[in-house]
């Protein structure tokens, strides 16, 4: 019997997980790297010149680009290491499975990194810890989607190239421009307790960004498999 | 920001010579850089040829 | 790999397969598109250097206006081009069209090359800046690096199939993405006005030089579609001899 979408989408997640995090190694060193460098970004700007709270929301999401690419570099190293992409196309699991799945362990990574990175730039930057801290965490998540929308296939992509390393990020940033832009607008807007309609319009593109890509990366997908 | 003078327009013409100098060069240089890899493939092409008096299977 | 109605890929003649190679670049057919193309922009430069007045708030560097604006245009047809040729050859998986979105890139990548020089050099003596993040010159800014990404990413890939899908998924999403960095422009620029004391973006140009703008677009477009079909029948001989050299190691 042929699985559904999402009982296959689940299974591909589920493995990565797995495989993460028997290890651990790889999610350690991106949460280092993504507060060490919230850290470095405080040391960077004179805090007497630029308020904090200014501060805070551009360093969060410089960050999170940063650390969301870290994060899928490792996410295709793993299958090419042992060819097992080879056992899943064999598989009867629909092809946009294997892409969703590994888009949600993706998702579900830089989730966890936020998770651990957001109270950390509340704390160092003096934010206080109520509902600024559920605006970051609600526009994070869909921030991520994008992110890994777009990363996911990428990496696919770029890890059957010479260049893998180079081409991740070059090919992506220009992607996560709009997805930065409008995160860091709307929490900027909503930290500095503006109406929240002023910030609707940035939520409306990441919204429609997060739209567009997944079905549009999700379709693509079968294409960068080989034939 | 160029101040104009009193009537005349302000003497900007240094970045025009430089703009369009630049702009020659740059359409120029791609086509020679187009025709220089175009001789070489086409003399790797002729060598193949001359070379090769066997039959070659049509692709 | 499919034939043209014409000579196939390695210039040889349906009629006479086994003639000498002829190749298409420059040593058998004259190429009479190219001669007309650096013809009419000779004519657009004659006309826009010593027959066209210099504007009275700007100076001289006003006329770099028309280089950079026909460049734009020149790059954004390029830029078209390699996107429906990404979505032809997903659809039809004719190599022909990854060919030609592979020549147009790299004819668009020299466009734009020209369109962010020659921005700074009229926005210095005109506004003040040499750069304004101003719709225009950001959206330009992204489809370069989009473009030498493509490039690079083609560079990158040594089987042929792959490369010819990757770039296509690459060049669909890139056209994809063009709407959501207009909207983030024009959010930016709604938000953080610029203070631009002169804006000749769109000037209401006396006849003369609107003349010598549409001469510019004219030979600029010329010169676009002149590149890339030459820049096309290369890829085609590169192929042809990609072709018979793996052939002859094959032996």
């Amino acid at each position: 019997m042929r699985p559904t979408l999402l009982s296959s989408t689940w299974v591909i997640a589920r493995k990565d997980l797995a495989i993460e995090f028997r290890t651990r190694t790889a999610f350690l060193a991106v949460l280092v790297f993504a507060v060490l460098g919230v850290a470095v970004f405080y040391f960077a700007w004179d805090a007497t010149a630029v308020a904090a709270l200014d501060l805070a929301p551009g360093v969060l999401w410089v960050i999170f680009t940063f650390s969301g690419l870290l994060s899928l570099q490792r996410s295709f190293g793993v299958e090419q290491a042992e060819r097992a992409m080879d056992g899943l196309l064999l598989s009867p699991i629909d092809r946009e499975a294997i892409f969703l799945g590994k888009a949600l362990a993706n998702l579900l990574f830089v989730a966890g990194i936020q998770l651990v990175t957001i109270p950390a730039v509340a704390l160092l930057y003096n934010l206080s810890l109520g509902r600024p801290l559920l605006i970051l965490f609600g526009v994070a998540l869909l921030a991520a989607v994008g992110l890994v929308a777009i990363g996911t296939l990428f990496s696919a992509m770029a890890s059957n190239t010479r260049l893998a390393e180079l081409l991740l990020p070059m090919l992506s940033l220009p992607f996560f421009v709009p997805v930065v832009y409008g995160a860091a607008q709307a929490t900027s807007t909503l930290l500095a307790g503006r109406p929240s309609q002023e910030a609707w319009p940035f939520l409306k593109l990441l919204i429609a960004f997060d739209l567009v890509f997944l079905v549009a990366c999700t379709l693509a997908f079968p294409y960068t498999l080989e034939e | 920001m160029i101040i104009a003078q009193a009537g005349a327009p302000p003497d900007t013409a240094a970045y025009y010579h430089v703009a369009y100098a630049w702009a020659v060069a740059v359409y120029v240089g791609y086509l020679a850089m187009i025709w220089s890899r175009a001789r070489r493939v086409r003399s790797r092409l002729a060598a193949l040829e001359s070379g090769g008096a066997r039959a070659r299977r049509e692709p | 790999m499919s034939s043209a109605s014409f000579d196939d890929a390695a210039g040889r003649s349906p009629e006479a397969p086994n003639a000498p190679v002829a190749l298409s670049i420059t040593g058998r057919r004259f190429d009479w598109l190219l001669v007309a193309a650096v013809a009419c922009m000779a004519v657009a430069f004659v006309r826009a250097i010593f027959f066209t007045p210099i504007e009275a708030l700007q100076g001289a560097a006003q006329k770099i206006y028309y280089v950079h604006v026909s460049a734009a245009v020149s790059a954004y047809l390029a830029l078209g081009i390699v996107a429906l040729m990404s979505i032809v050859y997903l659809w039809l998986r004719d190599e022909r069209a990854d060919r030609l979105a592979e020549s147009a890139g790299e004819v668009g990548l020299v466009f734009l090359t020209v369109v962010l020089t020659t921005g700074p050099l009229w926005g210095k003596p005109i506004w003040g800046a040499w750069w304004t993040w101003d719709a225009r010159l950001t959206l330009t800014l992204f489809l370069w690096f989009l473009t030498a990404g493509y490039l690079v990413l083609r560079g990158a890939v040594d089987d042929a199939a792959m490369r010819a899908r990757y770039s296509a998924v690459l060049g669909i999403l890139a056209a994809l993405l063009i709407p959501f960095i207009h909207l983030s422009v024009y959010f930016f620029n709604t938000l953080h006005p610029m203070p631009i004391v002169l804006k000749p973006d769109r000037p209401s140009l006396p006849n003369e030089m609107l003349v010598t703008l549409l001469v510019f677009f004219g030979a600029c477009t010329v010169l676009c579609l002149a590149l890339i079909r030459l820049r096309y029948r290369y890829a085609v001989a590169r192929d042809a001899l990609r072709g018979l050299e793996s052939e002859g190691g094959d032996r």
